[in-house]
C-alpha cells in the first residue's frame, strides 16, 4: 500500500510544479499551454488528415499539445466564425480556406472578415481542372468555349456551391472569354463529378485530386488544369496555359491567427510551421492525398490573401452574388 | 465484369483469421457502438475520429477497424431510441416510433433483440448484394440527376403519413414546418442566405443532429417532466427467449427483404443515406403491413427500419468501390482512409484489387457477425435502465443532450439551439403535433428544394423534363397510384 500513496503524492508534486510553471511563465514564453486549430471542414477528410499530421509534428516542435477540433459548415464558415472569436493570444489558430477566408465574408454576413486573421503559413494547395464525361465532344477547353459561343448559356457546370472559389474561377474566365455559361451547385466536390458522370451538367470544374481513379478508369476526360504547370497525377493533362488560355486556379490551404496576435507569437509559430512543411514525411502525406506542396511563409501567404480578396469582389459583383 | 474468383475469397478468409484483424474488427464494433448510441455523435464521426489512427496500420486493421466501426454505428442508434426515446443517430430515429413504445408497454426485450437481428440481416444481406451486384448497381447511380432525386424524395413524403397517427392535418403541418426549418441558411442554388435572424452562426443552417436531439430527446423528457409523477408508469419487463422471434420473422420475412433492398439501393445513391432508408422502410412497411397498430410498438416498426439503416452500408460502398464516390457520410470519411493506404478507389478497383475487396465483403460480414452476437449477449441487461427512476433518469439524459449537441460542431451555439427547438418540439407536442413528420420534413425539404431548382435550371426551365425521364415518370406514377388507392380505400371505410 506504501507505493500508490508514494505515486500520488509525486503527481500531486508534479502537478503543484506544473502550476506553478504555468503561471510565471505564461507572460513571457510562448507556447505554455495547448494550442487549438480548428479545421473548418468534417473530421476525416484530406485537409483534416493533413492538419492532425502536421499538428502531431507540430506538438514536438512546439512542446505544447495542439488538439485539432473539427468545426464543419457552411463551406468553412462555420469554423471560421469561430476562430474569429477566440482570443487573439496565438493559442487558436485556423487551417483557412480559400473560400472561408476570401468568399465567404465577401457574399455574405459570416460573422466575421477576411482581415480578421493574419497569416502565419501556406501549406498546400489543389489545383482546378475541367473535366468532362467520356462521351463528351468536348476534346479541349477550345471545344467547351466555342460551345458555350455559340450558345450563350446552354453549357452547363457544376462546382462544389455557390460562390465557391471553384465557382468563382470559372464566372472569371467566363467573362474574359466573353462566354456565358449556367452554373450548378453540386453538394461538395465529389457531388459536381457526380453531376458530370450523370450527364446533368456539361462539365465539372473541381479540385483537379477529384479526378483522379475516374479519370485512369475511362469515365472521365480531363480537358485541362488551371495551374502553371502539369499535376503529377494526371501526366498527360495539359494545362490551360498549354491550350493558349490564361487561367492560374486552386483552392489553398493554410494556417492563420486572429489579428493583433503578438508579432513574436506568429514568428515562432511560422518557423515551426516552415520546420514541419519542409520534412520529407509531410511530403509523403501530401502525395498520398494528391496535395500540392505550396508552402508559402507569412508575409507571401498574406499577400495572396488580400489579392484573392480584391479578385474575387470583382467577380462576386459581375455575378451579382454581392451588390 | 467477372463476380469475385474464389482464390481472392479464400485468400481474404486467410487473412481475415489472422487475429490482430479479428481484435480490431471487435474494436470497431465496441466503439462503433459508443458512437452510435451517444446522442451527437454519429458513426461518420467515429469513423473520421479514427481514420488518423490508421496511418500507421495496414490496409486489413486500418478496415477492420472502420468498417466494423461503420456498421455498429448504424445500429447502436436503436437501442437509446428504443430505451429513452433518443435515437443515437438520425438512421434510427425511425426506429424509436415503435420501439419506444414497444419499451413502455413492457417489451424491451423483444424489440432490441428485432433491432439486433434485423441489423445483422440488413447488413449481411447488403454485403451479399454488394458482393455479387455491385458493377451493375454503379450504373444506378448514374442515372440519377436532380430530376430522379426530387421525384423521389417526393415519394420518400408518403412516409408523413405513415407516421402521423391521429390526425393527417397536423402530421403535415408538422412535416412542412420541418421543410420550413431546412430552408434556413445558405441557400444551396444563390448562395445567398436565408432566416438567419442575423444569428452567422445559423449559415450553415439547421442541421439534422441538433434537431433530432431537440425533437426526440428533449421534447420526451419535458413531456415526462410535466405528466403527473405517477402518470408515466413503465411496465413490467418480460423477457423474451429466442425461439419467439422465430415465427415473428417468419411472418415478416419478405418486409426483412424489402427494407434490406430499399436500404441498399439508398446507399447506393450518394447524398442520401441510413435516415431516408429507414423513414422509407417505415412508411413502406405502414403501405404493406396495412396494420393499423403500427406506432403504438409492433414487430414491424423496429424490423423496417433497423433492417434499411444498416442495409445502406453495403450499398453506400458501392459507388464508393467502382466510382470512388462514396454513397453516405460515413464512406466519404473511407475515401480518406484508403488514399491513406496508397489506394484510389475507382472503375478499377475491384479489376485490379479483388482480394481487397473480397476482404472488405468479408469484414463486413464478421462485423455483422459480432454485432449479432453481442446485441443478443446484451439485451437482456440494457432494459434495467428503465427501471431508473424518471427523476434521476431524466436528467441524466437532459446533460446527455447538452453534451451531444456541443459533440457535433464543438460549438456552444448548437446547445443552446437543441434547448430552443426543444421546448418548441415540447409546445407543438402539447397541441397534438407529431414530431415524426417534423423530421422528415428537415431531411427531405432540403433535397426536394435544391434538387426541384436544379433539375429546372439545367433543363432550362422545361417542367415537362420529370415526366420525360423514365425513372422519375415511373416513380411519379407511382406516387399518384398510392394516393388513389389510399383515397379509395379511406373513403370506403
Amino acid at each position: 500500500m506504501i507505493r500508490p500513496i508514494k505515486i500520488a503524492l509525486q503527481a500531486v508534486l508534479v502537478m503543484g510544479l506544473g502550476l506553478l510553471a504555468a503561471g510565471t511563465l505564461r507572460a513571457q514564453d510562448y507556447p505554455s499551454q495547448a494550442i487549438r486549430v480548428i479545421v473548418p471542414f468534417g473530421a476525416g477528410d484530406a485537409i483534416d488528415g493533413t492538419a492532425r499530421v502536421i499538428a502531431d509534428r507540430l506538438k514536438e516542435e512546439l512542446e505544447v499539445p495542439i488538439i485539432v477540433q473539427n468545426v464543419p459548415g457552411a463551406g468553412g464558415s462555420r469554423g471560421a466564425l469561430s476562430a474569429a472569436q477566440a482570443p487573439a493570444d496565438g493559442y487558436t489558430l485556423l487551417m483557412g480556406s480559400t473560400g472561408a477566408l476570401t468568399a465567404g465574408p465577401l457574399i455574405r454576413n459570416a460573422g466575421y472578415k477576411t482581415d480578421d486573421f493574419v497569416a502565419v503559413a501556406q501549406l498546400v494547395e489543389v489545383p482546378i481542372g475541367l473535366a468532362v464525361r467520356a462521351d463528351s465532344p468536348y476534346q479541349s477547353i477550345e471545344d467547351v468555349v466555342e460551345a458555350a459561343k455559340s450558345d450563350p448559356g446552354g453549357v452547363t457546370y457544376a462546382t462544389p456551391a455557390p460562390g465557391s472559389t471553384q465557382h468563382i474561377n470559372m464566372e472569371r474566365f467566363a467573362k474574359e472569354q466573353g462566354i456565358e455559361l449556367t452554373h450548378i451547385g453540386g453538394q461538395g466536390g465529389k457531388g459536381a463529378v457526380t453531376k458530370a458522370l450523370t450527364g446533368e451538367v456539361d462539365f465539372v470544374f473541381v479540385g483537379a485530386s477529384n479526378y483522379t481513379s475516374l479519370a485512369d478508369g475511362g469515365k472521365l476526360r480531363v480537358l485541362g488544369v488551371a495551374a502553371p504547370e502539369r499535376v503529377p497525377y494526371l501526366r498527360d493533362v495539359p494545362t490551360f496555359g498549354e491550350q493558349g488560355y490564361d487561367l492560374d486556379a486552386a483552392v489553398w490551404f493554410g494556417i492563420v491567427a486572429r489579428k493583433d496576435t503578438p508579432q513574436p507569437v506568429i514568428d515562432q509559430l511560422g518557423e515551426a510551421v516552415a520546420q514541419v512543411a519542409r520534412e520529407p514525411e509531410t511530403k509523403t502525406l501530401y502525395d498520398k492525398f494528391h496535395l500540392t506542396d505550396a508552402y508559402l511563409d507569412a508575409p507571401a501567404f498574406q499577400e495572396r490573401i488580400e489579392d484573392n480578396v480584391a479578385q474575387h469582389r470583382v467577380v462576386l459583383s459581375d455575378i451579382g452574388l454581392i451588390e | 465484369m467477372d463476380l469475385i474468383s474464389l482464390s481472392d475469397l479464400a485468400a481474404a478468409f486467410v487473412r481475415l483469421a489472422d487475429p490482430l484483424v479479428l481484435g480490431w474488427i471487435v474494436v470497431g464494433v465496441a466503439v462503433g457502438a459508443v458512437f452510435g448510441a451517444s446522442p451527437g455523435l454519429t458513426a461518420t464521426a467515429g469513423v473520421a475520429l479514427a481514420t488518423p489512427l490508421t496511418f500507421g496500420l495496414g490496409f486489413e486493421a486500418s478496415m477492420a477497424l472502420l468498417l466494423g466501426l461503420y456498421c455498429a454505428g448504424y445500429f447502436a442508434g436503436s437501442i437509446p431510441a428504443i430505451l429513452v426515446n433518443t435515437p443515437g443517430a438520425p438512421g434510427n430515429a425511425a426506429t424509436s416510433v415503435d420501439g419506444y413504445a414497444m419499451a413502455h408497454s413492457g417489451r424491451a426485450d423483444l424489440a432490441i433483440s428485432l433491432s439486433v437481428v434485423s441489423s445483422f440481416a440488413g447488413g449481411v444481406i447488403s454485403a451479399a448484394i454488394l458482393m455479387v451486384f455491385a458493377p451493375v448497381l454503379a450504373g444506378l447511380a448514374l442515372e440519377f440527376t436532380s430530376v430522379e432525386y426530387f421525384t423521389l424524395a417526393l415519394f420518400g413524403l408518403i412516409c408523413v403519413a405513415a407516421v402521423s397517427r391521429g390526425s393527417l392535418v397536423k402530421g403535415m403541418i408538422s412535416a412542412a414546418l420541418g421543410m420550413l426549418l431546412g430552408t434556413v441558411g445558405i441557400d444551396p442554388v444563390g448562395g445567398m442566405m436565408r432566416f438567419t435572424l442575423g444569428l452567422p452562426e445559423l449559415q450553415s443552417g439547421v442541421s439534422l443532429l441538433p434537431a433530432l436531439i431537440a425533437f426526440f430527446a428533449v421534447t420526451e423528457i419535458l413531456a415526462q417532466a410535466a405528466a403527473p409523477a405517477t402518470g408515466v408508469a413503465v411496465s413490467r419487463q418480460q423477457p423474451i427467449r429466442l425461439r419467439d422471434l422465430v415465427p415473428i420473422y417468419v411472418r415478416h420475412k419478405w418486409l426483412v427483404l424489402k427494407s434490406a433492398v430499399i436500404g441498399t439501393s439508398t446507399g447506393i445513391l450518394p447524398g442520401t443515406g441510413p435516415t431516408i432508408a429507414s423513414w422509407i422502410s417505415y412508411g413502406e412497411a405502414a403501405r404493406s403491413t396495412r396494420d393499423e397498430r403500427l406506432g403504438e410498438g409492433v414487430p414491424a416498426g423496429v424490423i423496417a427500419p433497423e433492417t434499411a439503416n444498416n442495409a445502406v452500408t453495403g450499398g453506400a460502398l458501392v459507388p464508393l468501390l467502382t466510382l470512388g464516390i462514396p454513397g453516405d457520410t460515413v464512406t466519404a470519411v473511407l475515401l480518406g482512409a484508403f488514399l491513406i493506404q496508397g489506394i484510389d478507389p475507382g472503375p478499377f478497383f475491384m479489376v485490379t484489387n479483388g482480394d481487397l475487396f473480397a476482404l472488405i465483403l468479408l469484414i463486413l460480414v464478421a462485423a455483422n457477425i459480432l454485432i449479432l452476437v453481442l446485441g443478443l449477449g446484451l439485451r437482456r441487461y440494457l432494459p434495467a435502465i428503465l427501471r431508473v427512476p424518471p427523476r434521476i433518469l431524466l436528467p441524466i439524459i437532459g446533460v446527455l443532450c447538452a453534451t451531444g449537441g456541443f459533440a457535433i460542431g464543438n460549438a456552444s451555439f448548437d446547445v443552446t439551439l437543441v434547448a430552443v427547438l426543444g421546448l418548441a418540439g415540447f409546445i407543438l407536442t402539447c397541441f397534438g403535433f407529431p414530431m415524426p413528420p417534423l423530421v422528415i420534413g428537415l431531411v427531405l425539404g432540403p433535397i426536394v428544394e435544391v434538387n426541384l431548382r436544379n433539375a429546372l435550371i439545367a433543363n432550362q426551365m422545361d417542367p415537362t423534363v420529370f415526366l420525360t425521364r423514365p425513372i422519375s415518370a415511373a416513380l411519379l406514377l407511382a406516387l399518384v397510384l398510392l394516393l388513389v388507392v389510399a383515397w379509395r380505400r379511406s373513403s370506403a371505410r
